[in-house]
């Protein structure tokens, strides 16, 4: 913005206000690494808001030391890996030829692709064909279901119909053929839209719960998600508590409970400031519709 | 010159190939499901199979329409859709505006940062932040309204309070990550327009009413147009996490129930029919926002 | 495709390092580790000792047991009592553990179940109907000692044969004293203050007053099982919450919300919470909560399982906790909820490839020497014989030992418990409260009569909606966020939730079971 001016009354609001967005957006984030790294007598006490007290890892090290949170880890990395390879190589292909102009039965197509979006089973069909297909109980439920987002499915068709026919052509006379333009020219030119609809995907795929309540019921297969919930929202931390209270070492629920939390965020957290830049641009894509 | 469609179908073969994966991932994970909906309209058992259980008709439709709790089911998801569209829906916009006339850049960019975050938590972790952030004995917002000298709240435990922890957590979590798109048709805004302004003699205020708030009208019609059908089709995974016996009455929602009757009560027929009668209204809501986007805002979904 | 399960994983997450994620492949049930050196000496004593036993064994057999997941005992493969089942029928066991409150539900729907099921009755009720259980009765050639069992155990057996004379759950037996919900207060700070034991509800909340006076930031009064504490509170104000024989006329079917006591208690409840006796978290309240109010001198008058007593009085470094007589209410005996019956059964899945299997390891369980040696051990490895009286080794010094170290007594690894077993390992002083609790049971227990699977199938919602309706509004009136003044609203509104279908079904089973024992 170019505006000038005095700093009046109107900018020491905003200034106030937006103070006050930032510090509601952090103060959770805040509150929970501080309470799970502060000694349990102030936190009982509620002196623990914004920073710690009384620092000790004491909760820290018996979140740690339980295996559940590492199976969830290793399982959600997992799936991560598997399910971004098979939405990025369904999004990219289907993308590519509905981008192409002149396709032989492009509107049926579309329509059969869009009508999924406005019209659904629900859960209990789609559970019982999941079901039907041997998904429960396999890494498969995780990664097939939602292989496709159909919002980004046609965000990344509307980027690549818009590439340039000239660029195209200089290919095809390089002798390329239909499928080795996609990996040759317009994957490379695609880069910020893949990057971005490769972060979302990373994103849902590492956040889905729904899945994993239906269909994993083997302790061994639970994503992270699912163990975070067992254990903070149905309670299942206690048992973290038995197991070390019996060392000695002084630990409380809350923090306990904080702790289990920060670590399932933290991917999220140290992720997050590389790539800020892509999922703005990627907002922006899907606000472009063709 | 209208070539025959095999040889269109020749020249698309590689293309239709590349697209065959994509067709049969909504084949089976989206059509084979749709046609799930048959078992609304048997007595199905899951050890009978589809093809031993017996056709009733519309015995299930019958049974949700007659059943005291449908009507409060379909109002909790509604009333529930509606406040969340009211409260949440203008929060980008207005945190947008703040975004835009902030002057100090740098601040607006750590501010922008912090508040796109809270977008990228699960459901999971928000919940249970949540949880722990209201217990009525251990969390912080209680103990600070105890230290205020006022009565704890079980809020988790009141039904009269799931609605403004539900959006009010909504609003936390999307009200950054949505003032994105404001900002770019903020961007957009002719700096002309407030030369013009500030030449009749508006103030910041005034600016901001007359020049940028018309400025992204057409961005504000197109999103609220998108989310429309956001009030009925509410995710089931924030609703079933802090929804709990005591706070049931308003927390129950059509997805919830759905589960709770189907999946854990095992009445997959009754639970069928009623995501059927739901999807059919989201369908005809969607079809319509759309179809009003189209014209409104000369964009549609497709 | 479940070959493929982890292979990939494991070399994509080489970064973190995961130790025992392969819990499938060994569960072997290995000598007990737990067990001291000694015990597993003898164990394999006992096994060499007794060649003919192990070459009459049946050919071996895998079965995957579906079983609680009881943090105060977490379940281990190497446990005794799957030792011991291997031992006997040559049978291995995979414990499938309920890994959360949904687990048993999503079992049965995903059509994969475990062989044998660990399951309560209104799950029978609700799942046997869909077909999920096989039925036993077409199988009792193939379990004689089960048969015997139920013969010679005819309450079991009304409880478990549905009015068809399908049979979908075994009960189990014999452990029901231990499972018995009673009230138990601390002696020591009674004593203290020189207060008296309450006698009825009046002198409950008398008493609470005085103890919230002098510990200011406790909560008197406890309990941890939220409504369904309803249960136990109910005998003393003569009643129970939902259906049951009406002691005062058997032959109909009561709900006893309906009855006035019952809005005495809910009035009760009601006081309590308005004035802080009662925890405001009281409806979820868990046991590790309800561990922390008891051992920090937060709670002083508790309702809770039996077995608890002692196992918080071990916890407790300067205190004690002592059973009391259950306060009346109303009407003029103190009552318990007639106890002494176990609340959960097995029953084996309808989908199960190793019937025979699990046949074979009910039969066990339910025969005289299954029930010996799952309740004790074996001798020379948990316990010895002293002047012809079994003693249990040293390392179980609590009867909770018995779970923690050896898995006795808990679900879904025996049929028939020999509680004695049990009761060795109560200290004298602890005794009392299972001498004492008998003398309060209600005159009728709280079950309801046996549906056939299709008046189970057309109650399923109406059960819900029934139960969904009243938890929540009489969750309303306690919490005060509905005046009581409404009651009878309520009660009048309960017709419009299928009452009188509920009634009207349970009634009908009632008559005729009525009708078969003439």
């Amino acid at each position: 913005m170019v505006r000038t001016g005095k700093i009046g009354v109107f900018d020491v609001v905003n200034f106030l206000l937006l103070l006050f967005v930032a510090i509601a957006m952090l103060f959770p984030f805040l509150h929970m690494a501080s309470v799970a790294i502060s000694s349990p007598e102030y936190v009982v006490r509620n002196e623990v808001s914004f920073f710690p007290k009384g620092l000790q890892f004491n909760a820290l090290q018996a979140v740690f030391e339980d295996k559940r949170l590492w199976i969830g880890y290793r399982n959600s990395i997992g799936y991560v890996i598997l399910g971004l390879f098979i939405s990025m190589a369904l999004t990219i292909t289907g993308a590519y030829a509905l981008s192409r102009r002149g396709l032989v039965f492009y509107k049926p197509i579309m329509l059969y692709i869009v009508f999924t979006m406005m019209f659904h089973g629900g859960m209990i069909p789609f559970y019982l064909v999941a079901r039907s297909y041997g998904l429960i109980d396999t890494i498969w439920a995780m990664v097939l279901p939602n292989a496709i987002v159909t919002v980004w499915l046609i965000i990344m068709r509307t980027f690549f119909s818009g590439m340039p026919v000239e660029v195209e052509e200089s290919g095809r006379i390089d002798g390329l053929s239909d499928f080795t333009v996609l990996t040759h020219i317009v994957m490379p030119l695609s880069k910020p839209v893949l990057l971005t609809i490769g972060m979302f995907y990373t994103v849902a795929i590492w956040n889905d719960f729904q899945s994993a309540l239906l269909l994993i019921r083997e302790p061994n297969l639970f994503p992270l998600q699912l163990v975070i919930r067992n254990l903070v929202v149905v309670g299942q931390a206690g048992d973290v508590l038995e197991a070390t209270t019996k060392d000695g070492h002084k630990v409380i629920l809350e923090s306990l409970k904080y702790g289990i939390i920060l670590l399932g965020c933290l991917p999220v957290l140290i992720i997050y400031p590389f790539i800020q830049k892509h999922f703005e641009q990627g907002a922006m894509i899907g606000s472009v519709k063709g | 010159m209208k070539q025959s469609v095999f040889y269109r179908i020749k020249r698309n073969k590689v293309y239709l190939l590349l697209l065959l994966p994509t067709l049969l991932y909504y084949l089976l994970f989206h059509y084979v499901p749709m046609f799930g909906i048959v078992v609304s309209f048997m007595d199905y058992n899951l050890f009978k199979g589809i093809w031993h259980s017996p056709w009733v008709g519309l015995k299930h439709y019958r049974m949700f329409l007659s059943n005291p709790d449908a009507w409060l089911i379909v109002r909790n998801t509604l009333l529930l859709g509606l406040y969340k569209f009211i409260f949440a829906f203008p929060a980008p916009i207005a945190l947008a505006v703040l975004f835009y006339e902030m002057r100090w850049k740098k601040f607006r960019r750590f501010v922008q940062s912090v508040s796109y975050l809270p977008y990228f938590l699960s459901s999971v972790v928000l919940s249970s932040v949540m949880i722990m952030l209201l217990s009525p004995s251990t969390g912080w917002i209680n103990k600070a309204i105890q230290s205020l000298g006022y009565e704890p709240i079980n809020f988790l435990q009141r039904p009269e309070w799931f609605r403004t922890i539900y959006i009010a957590s909504d609003i936390w979590q999307m009200t950054g990550y949505g003032t994105i798109i404001f900002l770019a048709a903020l961007a957009a805004i002719d700096p002309q327009l407030y030369e013009a302004a500030r030449m009749d003699g508006a103030n910041r205020w005034k600016q901001t009413v007359h020049v940028t708030i018309p400025g992204i009208i057409p961005a504000i019609v197109i999103m609220f147009i998108m989310s429309i059908s956001g009030i009925i089709n509410i995710p089931f995974d924030k609703a079933f996490l802090i929804g709990n016996a005591g706070n049931m009455d308003t927390a129950d929602i059509i997805t919830t129930y759905v589960y709770r009757i189907g999946i854990l009560g095992g009445g997959m027929s009754y639970a069928t029919a009623i995501n059927l009668s739901l999807g059919l209204v989201t369908m005809l809501l969607v079809y319509l926002t759309n179809a009003a986007s189209r014209k409104v805002g000369e964009t549609s979904l497709w | 495709m479940k070959s493929l399960k982890w292979t990939w994983a494991a070399a994509a997450a080489v970064a973190l390092t995961v130790s025992g994620c392969s819990s499938n492949n060994n569960n072997e049930p290995a000598a007990s580790s737990s067990s001291s050196a000694d015990a597993s000496a003898s164990a394999s004593a006992a096994q060499s000792g007794s060649p003919s036993a192990s070459a009459a064994l049946p050919e071996p057999a895998k079965l995957r047991i579906f079983t609680e997941n009881n943090t105060a005992w977490p379940p281990k493969p190497d446990w005794g009592v799957w030792k011991w089942v291997k031992e006997e029928t040559n049978i291995d066991v995979e414990q499938v553990l309920a890994t959360g409150p949904e687990s048993l539900a999503l079992a049965v729907s995903s059509g994969d179940m475990p062989d044998v099921l660990s399951v309560f009755p209104n799950d029978v009720q609700k799942f046997g109907s869909q077909g999920a259980f096989e039925d036993l009765s077409k199988h009792m050639d193939k379990m004689p000692n089960v048969k015997a069992f139920l013969d010679s155990h005819p309450d079991v057996m009304s409880r478990v044969v549905s009015p068809n004379g399908e049979i979908y759950s075994i009960i189990n037996d014999g452990a029901g004293e231990g499972s018995q919900m009673v009230w138990f207060y601390r002696d020591d700070i009674f004593k203290k203050n020189n207060l008296e034991v309450p006698k009825t509800w009046d002198e409950l909340y008398t008493v609470s007053k005085k103890l919230k006076e002098i510990y200011p930031d406790s909560y008197p009064f406890l309990f941890r099982h939220g409504l369904s504490t309803l249960d136990t509170f109910g005998p003393s104000f003569d009643i129970y919450p939902e259906f049951y024989q009406d002691p005062a006329d058997p032959t109909k079917m009561k709900f006893g919300l309906e009855d006035p006591n019952a809005k005495t208690m809910v009035e009760w409840l009601n006081k309590f919470v308005k004035e802080k006796l009662i925890p405001p978290d009281w409806l979820t309240m868990d046991y590790k909560a309800w561990t922390q109010f008891m051992s920090t001198n937060k709670a002083f008058v508790t309702v809770q399982f039996i077995g608890q007593i002692e196992i918080m009085n071990s916890q407790l470094t300067d205190g004690h906790l002592q059973f009391m007589a259950p306060p009346i209410g109303a009407g003029d005996k103190p009552y318990l909820p007639k106890g002494g019956q176990e609340g959960y059964g097995l029953a084996v899945a309808s989908t199960s490839k190793n019937m025979d299997a699990a046949f074979r390891y009910l039969d066990y369980i339910f025969s005289e020497k299954g029930k010996d040696i799952q309740s004790w051990g074996k001798e020379g490895e948990t316990y010895t014989v002293v002047d012809g009286k079994r003693k249990f080794n040293d390392n179980y010094k609590e009867a909770n030992d018995l779970r923690v170290v050896s898995g006795i007594q808990t679900a879904a690894t025996y049929g028939w418990f020999d509680f004695n077993a049990w009761l060795s390992l109560v200290k004298p002083e602890e005794q009392y409260a299972y001498v004492e609790a008998p003398k309060y049971r209600f005159p009728v227990a709280y079950s309801r009569p046996n549906l056939t699977a299709d008046e189970a199938a057309a109650l399923s919602t109406s059960n819900d909606q029934l139960w969904k309706f009243w938890t929540g509004e009489v969750t309303k009136f306690i919490n005060g966020d509905r005046p009581l003044t409404e009651w009878d609203a309520f009660i009048k509104e309960l017709g419009k939730h299928d009452l009188e279908k509920v009634r009207t079904t349970y009634q009908t089973a009632l008559d005729r079971q009525l009708a078969n024992t003439k």
